[in-house]
């Protein structure tokens, strides 16, 4: 028994115990909620990225809880990809957390503060959870977590339309995970387990009589999870949320809910229907099919809908959009190159998307600002926040040494690979449209003429500090990449062994 | 593709029926409140689907004394899905109408709300 | 128009449904998958295993207790989302609408209340510990305490339910079910076994049957407790109605 041997149980529950003290500590003492949380942020980012190392791919970490094997015990299964997931999570949480600071003094109630910040540890709970079991209805249990976190974290400045759009989320969400849990049903009563790794086991040794009982499943577990990723046509609860809620719950709905929800579609695809399975494997390629093309179909509508937008936070929220569909097109694409390419791509909706909706907070806040037409000159005036807007813009872009291109990179082999030309022209013309309205932002922030501002004026530390280290990490990654990506392809390969 | 197996799977066909009920009310209806109701039905079917799925003929749900023949007890797990299922089903219901109310307390009227459209406010 | 494209969306993912449900296995079969693989362990050794009499229970409390822990923290959080939306109602404060009580306080009902007031208590009580043997679960008996405590409120007034307890115990006591599980599941890992064990190496029979039973016992009353607590805190928000009170921060 090693040093780290119990750290995958305590990824989930340390952000938990901190979080369940945070309301606690509110009545005792306010001021200490942040700083607590913060702790509790930094713990969890020791229990993770410690585990780095430990999980070679192909050789994942499994801890039995309460000792029980699986299937009749939950048994915690940390993965090459999902221990990647979870350091982007911890790592992003806490760059986010930081942001939130200002926000909280400024935009809640004195009381709501505590229970803010325990909103916050428990999506990070969630989505921690989310990316480590091994059990299904645990995935589920984890899921609503971070999602119920997520929906009353966009309405909690209580502003009209947060609350409108956080409760149309609501509805879509609780609609999406009723169907997950039914999906859920129809494949335990045809299978008897609820173990992934033992569902797919079985699943291949399954009486032909239920194939189309577990294909259709799948379909609900397709279409729950694309909900949650907001993928068309489902996606039409994400810009008003992103839009209104919350400034810095917008960059947390945009970097890091989307990419649960496509780790989730991730999961199903690979770990729950694990390909190779008889019967059923055609049906698995027929939707994996169907969603390559909806995604590659809204990587570029919403970046069209992106240039036409005239506020910046709807303009981030479509692009993040946009991104989440290039995320979702490299899992369905069906090749080791596009797996290992989704997960570049969504440390780079991450760390892009997230740095633009960092970016238009920093101006709400400072001068609030919403219009892109109101930005003139303020590059200017706020450099570093302005600079932090241009690394991310390009990060989205794909620009070589950014983690974008990675992205890109993987996924145009993918696609000339398996000959999907359509997918690799929907991907180009994407990042040409995302040229256009990030461009049009960059051309209107460093005007020289028709400023109404002077001087220099920035947003406090935190905020643009924030925002800067967000934008520049997208691009650590990228020049770390030649050190990631033989181990990320590696597990690729090995999933598509199976 | 025939569906003659539907008719000893009744309870299913009626979990999905109301399943499709539910997701018309939270659809179909400007009422926050409807909507709200229309999750309640949407969830209540879901469970009433898994909870017949634990079903045995001849089966019994009881407590197990020593000596116990094991081949007729109903299924346990899926009562323990809805279970856990109730309780998050719960949470979210209370959350939902926690928002109704602050919606309710901006404007008086529920059933014409001034609602929000996408492309900013 | 859009109610027309609605019906024939839902007809056809209807018909999608109802295939599936058409090839599932017949309902109540006891051969099919599921009623044969996992279960079988469950109901034969349950009992021995995991120290309750109660199938589901043990299930519950024993071979799925992380998934009973998530349960515990999906309600904290749902909780913690509303009060982020709503606040939470102020001890002691007099709500202008809600004291005058909607059920007129007659001497009938104010009397009944009284009487059915410690009986409901009592079973509760009961349902929180009979899980073990017989039907009950410790979530049931906090909803019923705070059935009972809503019912105060709803014959007396709003000010004689919430001055009872400080804000500060409240507070405490709504965290208590996922406080219970992290500590019972801490203390599996500092005796050597995981997290959430309740059975660890060195102890056998019946000390290892006591140390079972107060560890469950342990997360049932740390569950019914903040069920009752939670439930009642939230419904006294959603009554409690903004604009009728200074709103003046306790610290």
């Amino acid at each position: 028994m090693n040093a780290s041997y119990h750290h995958p149980v305590l990824i989930v529950a340390v952000p938990l115990a901190f979080a369940v003290f945070c309301p606690i500590l509110g009545i005792w003492k306010r001021r200490l909620c942040f700083t607590w949380s913060l702790i509790g942020l930094a713990a969890t980012a020791f229990f993770t990225w410690t585990l780095v190392g430990r999980v070679p791919p192909g050789k994942p970490v499994v801890y039995s809880v309460g000792g029980w094997s699986a299937p009749w015990g939950i048994q915690l299964r940390v993965d090459y990809f999902g221990l990647f997931a979870a350091c982007a999570v911890t790592g992003i949480g806490i760059i986010l957390f930081v942001y939130y600071f200002r926000f909280m003094g400024r935009d809640l109630k004195a009381d709501r503060i505590p229970y803010c910040c325990a909103l916050y540890l428990l999506s990070i709970a969630g989505m921690l959870g989310f990316c480590v079991t091994g059990d299904l209805f645990s995935l589920f249990i984890f899921m609503e977590v971070f999602s119920i976190a997520s929906y009353a974290l966009v309405a909690v400045t209580g502003e009209t339309h947060a609350l409108q759009a956080a409760f149309k989320y609501l509805l879509v969400g609780v609609t999406s995970s009723a169907t997950f849990v039914l999906a859920i049903g129809l494949l335990y009563s045809v299978v008897g387990s609820l173990d992934m790794r033992d569902v797919s086991l079985r699943l291949k040794t399954m009486d032909s009589r239920f194939v189309p009982v577990s294909v259709i499943a799948l379909v609900l577990f397709l279409v729950a999870l694309s909900a949650k990723s907001a993928v068309f046509p489902l996606h039409w609860w994400f810009p008003d949320a992103a839009g209104t809620a919350f400034d810095p719950e917008s960059s947390l709905l945009s970097s890091l809910v989307l990419a649960m929800g496509v780790f989730g579609v991730f999961r199903i695809l690979f770990s729950l229907y694990a390909p190779g399975f008889s019967g059923v494997s055609a049906w698995w390629r027929y939707t994996s099919s169907a969603l390559a093309w909806i995604a590659a179909f809204s990587i570029v509508a919403f970046a069209a809908k992106a240039v036409f937008q005239r506020d910046l936070k709807y303009m981030a929220a479509y692009s993040a959009l946009s991104q989440a569909g290039v995320a979702l097109l490299g899992i369905t694409v069906l090749s080791p190159h596009g797996t290992a390419g989704s997960f570049y791509a969504v440390l780079a909706c991450a760390c892009g998307g997230g740095c633009l909706f960092l970016v238009a907070g920093a101006f709400m806040y400072k001068h609030g600002i919403r219009r892109i037409a109101d930005l003139r000159g303020l590059g200017r005036t706020m450099p570093v926040t302005a600079g932090a807007f241009a690394l991310a813009s390009l990060s989205v872009l794909g620009v070589p040494f950014t983690v974008g291109y990675n992205a890109k990179e993987l996924l145009l082999r993918a696609c000339f690979d398996k000959g999907l030309y359509v997918f690799a022209a929907a991907l180009l013309l994407g990042t040409a449209l995302a040229a256009v309205y990030l461009g049009r932002v960059a051309h209107v922030m460093f005007a020289s003429s028709g400023s109404r501002f002077r001087g220099i004026d920035e947003a406090p530390a935190t905020v643009y500090g924030t925002a800067a280290l967000l934008s520049l990490g997208a691009v650590i990654i990228g020049v770390l990449s030649p050190h990631i990506t033989p181990a990320l392809r590696l597990a690729a390969r090995i999933i598509f062994s199976k | 593709m025939s569906l003659s197996g539907t008719s000893h799977n009744l309870n299913y066909a009626a979990a999905v029926l109301l399943f499709l009920i539910g997701i018309y009310a939270v659809t179909a209806r400007p009422n926050p409140v409807k909507k709200v109701m229309g999750l309640v039905i949407m969830e209540t079917a879901v469970f009433l689907f898994l909870v017949s799925l634990g079903l045995v003929g001849g089966g019994e749900a009881r407590v197990v004394t020593p000596g116990f023949r094991a081949s007729t007890l109903v299924n346990p797990v899926p009562q323990v899905i809805v279970f856990i299922g109730i309780v998050i089903a719960a949470g979210t219901v209370a959350l939902a109408l926690s928002m109704c109310v602050r919606i309710y307390r901006e404007q008086d009227d529920l059933d014409h709300l001034r609602t929000t459209g996408t492309d900013g406010p | 128009m859009k109610k027309a494209a609605i019906v024939l969306l839902l007809l056809g993912a209807g018909l999608l449904l109802l295939v599936a449900v058409s090839k599932m296995p017949r309902m109540g079969d006891s051969g099919s998958p599921d009623k044969t693989y996992m279960v079988d362990r469950y109901v034969a050794r349950g009992a021995v295993e995991a120290g309750d009499y109660n199938v589901p229970n043990d299930v519950l409390l024993n071979y799925r207790a992380f998934d009973s822990m998530g349960c515990a923290v999906v309600l904290f959080t749902a909780f913690c989302a509303v009060l982020a939306i709503l606040g939470r109602a102020k001890r002691g404060r007099s709500h202008a609408a809600i004291d005058v009580s909607p059920v007129s306080s007659g001497m009938i009902p104010m009397t009944v209340v009284q009487l059915l007031v410690p009986v409901t208590i009592l079973f509760a009580a009961y349902v929180l510990f009979a899980g073990h043997d017989s039907f009950g679960y410790s979530l049931q008996a906090g909803l019923l305490i705070s059935g009972t405590i809503i019912l105060i409120t709803l014959v007396f007034s709003l000010l004689e339910s919430t001055k009872r307890l400080r804000t500060g115990v409240i507070t405490f006591l709504e965290s208590l079910s996922v406080l219970a599980f992290l500590v019972v599941g801490l203390l599996g890992i500092f005796l050597q076994g995981r997290f959430l064990s309740f059975s660890f190496p060195g102890l056998h029979g019946d000390a290892m049957q006591a140390v079972r039973l107060i560890m469950m016992v342990v997360i049932g009353l740390g569950i019914g407790i903040a069920t009752a607590v939670i439930f009642t805190s939230t419904l006294l928000s959603l009554m409690r109605e903004e604009g009728h009170e200074l709103e003046r921060d306790i610290a």
